[in-house]
C-alpha cells in the first residue's frame, strides 16, 4: 500500500520540478535568447533568487512557479510519509 | 441474549476491520473512484447547480448517499470475490484454464481503445471505465471456468510457454497496478491541489500571460 504512496509522491516531486523547470527555461530564453537557453539548462534556478528577478525584471510576482513548488512539496510529503525509512 | 448481541455485533465489526485491513489495494482503488466521483458531483453542483440538474437532476444529497451505497455495494462484491479465490488458487484456475483465458484476454485488449474513447482526458474516468469492463470480463472468464469444468472434468498439464507467462504476470501484475492507480492518483491529485490553491490565493495567471506573450 504505501508503494502507492512513494509513486503518488515521487510522481508528484518530479512533475512539479519539471513544470518549474519549464518556467525557468521560458524566463531565461526570453531575457537572453538562445543563450538563456543554454544558461538554463547550465544553471540551476536557485529558489530564492529566480523568483525576485522574474519579480523586478516582468513586474509580476511568479505566483504559478511558487504554487507548483507548493505542489512539489506536498508531494515529497507525501512521499516521505508513506517511505519505509 | 444481550450479551450474545453484542458478541456477534464484535464478530461484525472484527469481519468489517479485518476485511478493510486485508484488501487494502481494493479499499484504496474504489475509495479513490467514490471520491472522484464526489469531487466531480459536488464540483458540478457547485460551479453551475443548471449543468446538475440537466446531467444528474436529483437532490446532491440523495446523489452522494446512492454514489456511496452503490460503491459500498461494489466493495462488497469485490471483496467476497477476492475472500473466494485467494491468489494460489487462481493462479491454478487460469493454468487450468488456457483457452477461455486466452480468447478473454484477447478480447479484453482489443475492446481496449474503445473504453478510452469519450473521457475527454478525464484519466480517473477512463481508468474506471476500464477498470469496471476488466471486472465485467473477469466475472465472464469465471462462469465459463466454472462451465468447463462441469464439462471436462480430467485436468490436462498447462503448456510450457502458457505456465510461464500466467507465472510471470502473477508476479508482476500487482506492482504493475500500483504503479498505474499511483498516476492516476497523480492524475486527479495534481489538477485538484492546483485548482484549490489557485482559488485560496485568487490566482490569476499573470505571471503566465507576461511570460507567454512576448
Amino acid at each position: 500500500m504505501k508503494i502507492i504512496g512513494r509513486i503518488v509522491g515521487y510522481v508528484m516531486w518530479v512533475g512539479a520540478g519539471l513544470l518549474m523547470f519549464i518556467f525557468w527555461f521560458m524566463a531565461m530564453t526570453k531575457w537572453l535568447g538562445f543563450l538563456g537557453s543554454v544558461l538554463a539548462i547550465v544553471l540551476t534556478p536557485g529558489l530564492v533568487i529566480f523568483p525576485i528577478i522574474f519579480w523586478i525584471v516582468e513586474h509580476v510576482f511568479p505566483t504559478f512557479y511558487f504554487i507548483i513548488f507548493g505542489i512539489g512539496i506536498i508531494g515529497a510529503i507525501i512521499g516521505g510519509l508513506c517511505s519505509d525509512d | 441474549m444481550e450479551a450474545s448481541s453484542l458478541t456477534n455485533n464484535t464478530v461484525k465489526q472484527n469481519w468489517f476491520k479485518r476485511t478493510i485491513k486485508k484488501y487494502p489495494i481494493i479499499d484504496f482503488t474504489i475509495g479513490f473512484l467514490l471520491l472522484g466521483q464526489l469531487i466531480l458531483a459536488l464540483g458540478t453542483f457547485f460551479g453551475s447547480k443548471e449543468v446538475y440538474q440537466k446531467l444528474i437532476g436529483i437532490n446532491i444529497w440523495i446523489w452522494i448517499i446512492l454514489l456511496s451505497l452503490l460503491y459500498f455495494l461494489q466493495w462488497l462484491l469485490v471483496v467476497w470475490i477476492a475472500s473466494k479465490l485467494p491468489k494460489e488458487k487462481l493462479q491454478h484456475k487460469f493454468l487450468k484454464h488456457p483457452i477461455a483465458t486466452i480468447i478473454f484476454s484477447i478480447l479484453y485488449i482489443i475492446s481496449l481503445p474503445d473504453r478510452f474513447t469519450g473521457f475527454n482526458g478525464n484519466v480517473t474516468n477512463a481508468f474506471e471505465n476500464v477498470i469496471y469492463y476488466a471486472m465485467v470480463s473477469f466475472l465472464w472468464w469465471l462462469l465459463i471456468c466454472w462451465i468447463s469444468d462441469k464439462i471436462f472434468k480430467k485436468e490436462k498439464s498447462p503448456w510450457v510457454w502458457y505456465q510461464k507467462m500466467i507465472e510471470k504476470i502473477f508476479a508482476f501484475a500487482s506492482i504493475i497496478y500500483k504503479i498505474i492507480l499511483g498516476l492516476v492518483v497523480v492524475c486527479m491529485l495534481f489538477p485538484l491541489l492546483f485548482i484549490l490553491i489557485t482559488g485560496v490565493f485568487k490566482y490569476s495567471g499573470k505571471d503566465l500571460n507576461t511570460l507567454f506573450n512576448y
